[in-house]
């Protein structure tokens, strides 16, 4: 691996996959508790707290670290050239870590039971703010180099179309910078002055809204590396070519900009906001079926090309001759089916309509589990896996575990996360700890909610797996060159418009999506005669 | 971003502006249309007339229609103490050191003069007592939200920003030596004042009374009161004699458990099983 | 296969992505016109620090009542840990309109088993009409994170048919939770 960033990677990816054991033991515990077994340790305190932890690290810590580290991977093959600043890089990297410290010590101590969304007045303690917004600064450098080395390339590389990788990492830069402007503004001009006793009021609406504005796009961040993978390295893997680089970049494009301006979505049920711009931004919401149906079709065409240069033949005929002994192939596979699953309950979340039967029920939890947790980090794997060889310089001395690995988290999430749908349409809420499943309403709720644990079981076992495979199986000598190849297009393009090679036009765009999507929302909170609510911390007791 | 490096080439910036043009219009008439639709269409799906404008204001939650009838009331609230940020702002200002002689002075025959009670039994242990607690029944006795006829004339005799430096003062003091908590106690009532009791919708004592004070601004601290006036005050929620907590929620709590969970409770916060009846 | 095979295939599925978008677009815009299904989207506000005092939340005030035009409202204070009133007698067969707001936190409500849902925010009342087709009990809990007591802090619904539907005389009507 050239230009000394080895270690800068596997630092990122280490932290991401030591949280997120770290993180699985935390969730097969809460399902525990949900399940009325009474495990060991179960108070209100540690299940909210457990709660608290699990979310902060698989929303805002392994996902940043993860794709910060893919980005730089990125930015080094794909362009074939050094970072622009390793100093910066590592600044990023130390500001994230030393962020991760400071927001998970005080939920530990109990100090920040706010859970992962931090819905004021509930206000925890400021260390836990403050290193979330540490982690966000942090992988705004990262942002900054990823925009910054695109540029040099550019300029050294005139009139030639930006790798597909690299075009899909920027856009995810972008993407993750739009994402953030939320959540920043509500940690620094109202949880902070709140959780250090300057403000004794906050403005529970306006708090609301801007971290809508973050909650929607921030799962796309967290996509954005496992469809670069589709594009990138999926067809590479199954020994074939990419069925088209335009529709790539066209898809990115299409996800940076029905990410942002939809995020009401999540307030279909909130009394603060008018039906218009809800009806807006479920309109909006709506586009982002496009990209999905454009990668679906040209991933599968990919790999229908490659089915049939491996001979197979007939309508189907090339889907058994794939390599499926490849991780890569087999995860993007398994990705592609998640996807669907939750594909079909993000469409009765986002319905207008049909929302009010689901929102704050399991149903959420469920899709967000199988889009997130499945489709999404089940492609992380992938990709470590693919990527590790390159980083250690050592091969797997056994892909067998890692099939295992893969096969075990899918039928996790499939056994946990379909029940949380049943419960979802019976009525369960999400976010409790305790449930009476005596009270005969709710009775048929407890066996669903077994299964779904032991669902969460084969998951923890996978990911621990992962963690194993990792660490211990590659020890075997490469054999021959180990760069990395990204997937070449059956026709490479010699040249893209302007607008398929650089960011200018869409976040135009994107800027004014944005106004006219969250301007009004936004802006009545200045306007009507709103009445705060007062702080209440969680953090000031002895 | 925007740095063409053939942006010399006439036909890739009619390129551009091709995809500026074609980008524009379809966002534009997508926005425009969904507005229109949301805005306009469906609102008035809902009106008898004609109002394209009252539609709007709707749509976007201006609110030309009173609220809804409020109904009649009668009856006084709980407790007329609000908790606004004047109430805490007024609470952070308060100052120990007037608090210190007036409790001399009217408080320290009965609650002792650092807030440990000559007779924990009857009146209630306040050193280091939250300000809230002590501000909100000082001001609840004054109204006589709390009925006492001790309390009432004492409190009545203090002005709200005596009471809030009355508060302040004990809430200064080091804590009676707490003995409640005691592993030892019945499993059933450790259970209801750590986890609570789902069946019956009473959350665990500990999520308002216990170290995060995730709760209700007013919620007491109870280690080291005295078993029997917690019982005591546990009956009197029961009952409904006493009725000051804001939206009935002690009533709610303590209408739901047996005589026996109140003494066990009691013994739990208070004694710690130390005093046995 | 020529690059030109694979424009034309792309664009195709292009059209499709586009009709899919579109049959969704539409199902969504026919669905709310046809059937007047709005989110609870009723923006009004009140000074949650005060409720307390607040004629319309007094504690006497809360519960199910028959306005004197025959329709029944409920009006519910979520707060931390509880919903007031704790049990809910609602009509079956009739619109009934939920008037909530907090005091303090945000608190979800949710009745379990059918369409009614919202969040309740302080600083606003959250008001949604719904009709209760059959007879019955569902629970309604909490369902944001309120704090340590969220898990048990639900309430009953009793839909009650003709015979047991009985306000006084001032148009009130209560009704205890089972022990």
């Amino acid at each position: 691996m050239n230009y000394r960033v080895k270690n800068l990677i596997l630092a990122h990816l280490s932290v991401s996959f030591a949280t997120l054991a770290a993180a699985a033991v935390l969730g097969a515990w809460q399902m525990t508790v949900r399940t009325g077994i009474d495990p060991p340790f179960a108070t209100p305190e540690t299940y909210f707290a457990s709660v608290s932890a699990h979310g902060t690290i698989m929303g805002y810590v392994m996902p940043t670290l993860f794709t910060m580290g893919f980005g730089y991977f990125v930015a080094v093959t794909a362009l074939d050239q050094p970072l622009p600043s390793m100093r910066l890089a590592w600044a990023g990297f130390w500001l994230a870590a030393v962020g991760i410290v400071a927001a998970i010590v005080p939920i530990v101590m109990g100090k920040a039971t706010v859970l992962y969304t931090f819905y004021p007045p509930l206000t925890g303690s400021v260390f836990y703010y403050l290193g979330v917004l540490l982690v966000v600064v942090g992988s705004w450098l990262w942002v900054a180099l990823m925009i910054w080395a695109m540029a040099i390339w550019k300029r050294d590389n005139p009139g030639r179309p930006v790798p597909l990788a690299m075009f899909g990492t920027v856009a995810n830069a972008f993407l993750w910078l739009w994402t953030t402007g939320g959540v920043a503004v509500e940690i620094i001009f109202q949880l902070i002055p709140a959780s250090l006793g300057w403000t004794q009021l906050i403005d529970v609406g306006l708090a609301r809204t801007l971290f809508a504005w973050t909650l929607h796009p921030i799962v796309y961040f967290w996509l954005l590396p496992a469809y670069i993978a589709f594009y990138t390295i999926a067809p590479q893997a199954a020994g074939a070519r990419l069925y088209s680089d335009l529709m790539g970049r066209l898809s990115f494009v299409l996800l940076l900009l029905f990410s942002l301006p939809v995020g009401m979505h999540h307030l279909f049920m909130d009394p603060e906001h008018g039906t218009g711009f809800k009806f807006l931004q479920a309109m909006l919401t709506a586009l982002v079926v496009l990209p999905t149906f454009l990668t679906v079709f040209t991933i599968s065409a990919s790999m229908e090309i490659a089915g049939r240069l491996r001979g197979g033949k007939g309508l189907f005929g090339w889907i058994a001759a794939l390599p499926w002994d490849r991780p890569m192939v087999l995860a993007t596979c398994l990705s592609f089916i998640l996807l669907g699953f939750g594909g079909f309950g993000g469409v009765v979340n986002m319905a207008y309509a049909m929302n009010a039967m689901i929102h704050n029920t399991s149903w959420v939890t469920a899709h967000f589990h199988l889009i997130f947790g499945g489709a999404v980090v089940i492609m992380y794997f992938a990709i470590t896996y693919w990527i590790w060889p390159i980083l250690l310089e050592q091969e797997a001395a056994d892909v067998r575990p890692l099939r295992l690995q893969l096969w075990l988290w899918f039928i996790g999430i499939v056994i946990m996360t379909f029940p949380w749908h049943v419960l979802g349409l019976l009525g369960q809420p999400r976010r409790i700890a305790t449930f009476d499943y005596a009270n005969p309403t709710i009775a048929q709720w407890q066996p669903w909610v077994f299964v779904s644990m032991f669902g969460g079981y084969l998951m923890l076992v996978s990911a621990l797996l992962f963690v194993w495979n990792i660490a211990t199986l590659y020890r075997a000598q490469p054999d021959g060159d180990n760069r990395m190849q990204y997937a070449v297009a059956v026709y490479p393009p010699t040249r893209v418009p302007n607008a398929l090679n650089s960011f200018a036009l869409w976040n135009w765009l994107l800027l004014f999506l944005m106004v006219v999507a969250y301007g009004y929302p936004l802006g009545q909170f200045f306007l009507m005669d709103v009445y705060p609510g007062l702080v209440h911390r969680v953090d000031i007791g002895s | 971003m925007s740095t063409d490096q053939d942006h010399g080439a006439p036909e890739r910036r009619a390129e551009d502006r091709l995809w500026r043009f074609w980008v524009s219009i379809a966002a534009g008439t997508f926005v425009v249309v969904s507005l229109l639709v949301g805005l306009i269409v469906l609102p008035l799906r809902d009106e008898a007339r004609f109002d394209p404008w009252g539609a709007i204001c709707r749509a976007i939650g201006i609110r030309k229609d009173a609220p809804t009838a409020t109904g009649k009331t009668s009856g006084s609230p709980a407790s007329s103490v609000t908790w606004s940020a004047g109430t805490r702002l007024a609470l952070l200002g308060a100052s120990p050191a007037s608090g210190s002689t007036i409790v001399k002075e009217t408080c320290a025959a009965c609650h002792g003069e650092t807030g440990a009670s000559v007779d924990p039994q009857q009146f209630p242990n306040l050193a280091g007592q939250t300000e809230e607690a002590i501000f909100k029944q000082l001001r609840d006795f004054q109204t006589g939200a709390r009925a006492s006829d001790i309390m009432a004339p004492i409190a009545q005799a203090l002005t709200e920003a005596q009471t809030r430096d009355v508060a302040a003062y004990f809430a200064a003091q080091k804590r009676v030596e707490a003995v409640g908590g005691s592993p030892t106690a019945p499993a059933n009532i450790v259970e209801l004042a750590r986890i609570g009791a789902p069946a019956r919708g009473i959350p665990s004592c500990y999520s308002c009374h216990g170290q995060s004070r995730s709760g209700p601004e007013e919620a007491p601290v109870l280690f080291g009161q005295s078993a029997s006036y917690l019982e005591d005050q546990l009956k009197k929620f029961a009952s409904a004699e006493r009725r000051n907590d804001m939206f009935a929620r002690m009533r709610t709590i303590a209408k739901q458990l047996s005589p026996e969970e109140m003494h066990g409770m009691a013994i739990y916060y208070g004694d710690g099983g130390a005093a046995k009846p | 296969m020529s690059e030109e095979t694979i424009r034309r295939s792309e664009l195709m599925w292009g059209a499709i992505a586009a009709f899919a978008v579109g049959i969704m677009a539409a199902v969504i815009v026919v669905s709310s016109f046809a059937m007047a299904i709005h989110p609870p989207s009723n923006v009004e506000t009140i000074d949650p620090t005060t409720l307390n005092t607040n004629s319309e939340f007094a504690e006497s005030n809360l519960g199910t009542r028959v306005n004197p035009d025959g329709s029944v409202t409920v009006r519910i204070v979520a707060t931390q840990f509880e919903f007031l009133p704790r049990c809910i007698p609602v009509p079956k067969d009739r619109q009934v309109t939920f008037r909530v707001t907090s005091p303090d936190v945000i608190h979800g409500f949710l009745i379990a088993g059918t369409n009614a849902n919202t969040m309740v925010v302080p600083g606003y009342v959250a008001q949604l009409r719904t009709v209760f087709g059959t007879a019955g009990d569902h629970l309604m809990p909490c369902h944001e994170f309120c704090g340590l007591g969220h898990s048990e802090m639900w309430a009953l619904v009793k839909v009650l048919d003709g015979a047991q539907w009985k306000p006084d005389s001032s148009g009130k009507i209560s009704c205890e939770l089972p022990r």
